[in-house]
């Protein structure tokens, strides 16, 4: 392939990762970094640079856009924020102390138990007037957007906010003691702990991993693992996927959306239950 | 949308920008270089060859500095100075939200905006990968 038919390749390819990591809440690195490294040929750990950059770039491109439509909610984003950044901490420093594969295969089971709760809730739109909960009324944790889908504006409140803020912490300590971005757990504990319109989850997860996705960035960059001939052109890519991933998202139902969703998340069960039993998976 | 909305999705939108027009230019700079360019991107991409680091991976500020401040300027070092610029952004929206939060006198999530911040960079300084 010539070099400039390789970069449009890449180009495209991210494009595709961006819009979807816009439109689920997850970044989009769950798709590149198998792409590059089986497709493309890049080296697995300049495949994870890239993958950590498009998460940012994804985050910037599609929170700037649902932070303006009013998806994002930028005080639920900031108060989960303290337990994954906190829980990232923790977990860094129990690296080596605690088995990952016991981890593993803990949170690959609660993810494969909340996406079973969730396909119950597969047809519904919005939660209906779920009741106060005392942090959500303290700390002003709902908020308003007007659905273009619905054609109304959807007024919501987070409820059992302590149980989202738990599993919070746990998809940090995850990312603390695994290296990855647990998008998958942040939008299900808010759409199925907090009970927030899927779309409000979702975007607000996009909020949320590039703040935490910075801090591994940081990481990556000093052991130069983030080449710049990879990255920019993903990064491009995903920032204009990101865009046009917002365009879309804002027109579906939340119920759709949670319907793409769902086979990701049961993949992500899937794989992080056999990594933790010990068996290989890509 | 509230004043905290706006500033911060102005941030994050300028900063992603920005970041990926510095990361552009240095790439189209480094591939019209007479020596490498569009040759060095097949031997070094094309042909897998990436791994032997013969492209400059800048790992540090103080290598950025250095290739910008070089003449002719190093075009990867432009590209790195982007990449650095868009790790930094959703680190200056927290930033900023801290100040909006601030100045409407919300000191609630002006804490909390300010726990958060804190956390990245004791996470930074500790090198967790979250």
């Amino acid at each position: 392939m010539e070099p400039w038919a390789f970069l449009l390749a890449l180009l495209l390819t991210a494009v595709v990762a961006g819009g979807i990591g816009a439109i689920l809440g997850l970044g989009g690195g769950i798709l590149l970094v198998p792409i590059l490294t089986m497709f493309y040929g890049v080296s697995l750990r300049y495949a994870m640079g890239a993958s950590i950059i498009s998460v940012i770039a994804t985050s910037s491109g599609a929170a700037a856009a649902y932070l303006r439509s009013g998806l994002t909610n930028i005080r639920i984003g900031l108060f989960l924020a303290m337990a994954t950044v906190g829980g990232a901490i923790l977990g860094a420093g129990l690296v080596g102390v605690v088995p990952e594969r016991v981890l593993e295969l803990i949170l690959g089971l609660a993810l494969a138990y909340s996406a079973i709760v969730t396909l119950r809730q597969l047809s519904l739109e919005i939660p209906e007037n779920p009741p106060g909960d005392a942090l959500a009324v303290r700390f002003e944790l709902g908020g308003s957007y007007y659905d273009e889908r619905l054609e109304r504006e959807v007024t919501y409140r987070a409820v059992r906010v302590r149980r989202g803020f738990v599993a919070m912490f746990g998809a940090g300590l995850l990312s603390g003691l695994l290296g990855i971005g647990s998008g998958a757990f942040k939008v299900l504990a808010m759409d199925h702990f907090m009970r927030l319109p899927m779309k409000v989850s979702t975007a607000t997860s996009n909020f949320m991993i590039g703040i935490t996705a910075a801090a591994s960035a940081a990481i990556y960059f000093r052991r130069g693992d983030i080449h710049p001939l990879i990255v920019t052109p993903v990064a491009l890519g995903v920032i204009m996927g990101a865009y046009l991933g917002t365009r879309f998202m804002t027109r579906l139902r939340n119920t759709t959306l949670r319907k793409l969703f769902l086979p990701v998340v049961f993949y992500l069960a899937i794989a992080m239950v056999l990594r933790g039993l010990g068996i290989r998976w890509p | 949308m509230r004043h905290v909305e706006r500033v911060v999705s102005r941030v994050l939108l300028w900063g992603g920008l920005l970041s990926i027009v510095a990361m552009t230019l240095g790439m189209g700079l480094y591939a019209k270089q007479p020596v490498g360019g569009v040759d060095v991107l097949r031997l070094r991409i094309v042909e897998h060859s990436v791994e032997d680091r013969a492209v400059p991976v800048f790992a540090s500020l103080d290598g950025i500095a250095q290739g910008l401040g070089h003449r002719p300027v190093d075009p990867l070092a432009v590209t790195a100075l982007g990449v650095v610029g868009l790790f930094l952004t959703p680190v200056a929206g927290v930033f900023v939200a801290i100040l909006s939060f601030c100045s409407s006198g919300d000191r609630s999530y002006t804490l909390i905006a300010t726990i958060v911040l804190a956390g990245l960079l004791l996470s930074f300084a500790l090198g967790v990968a979250g």
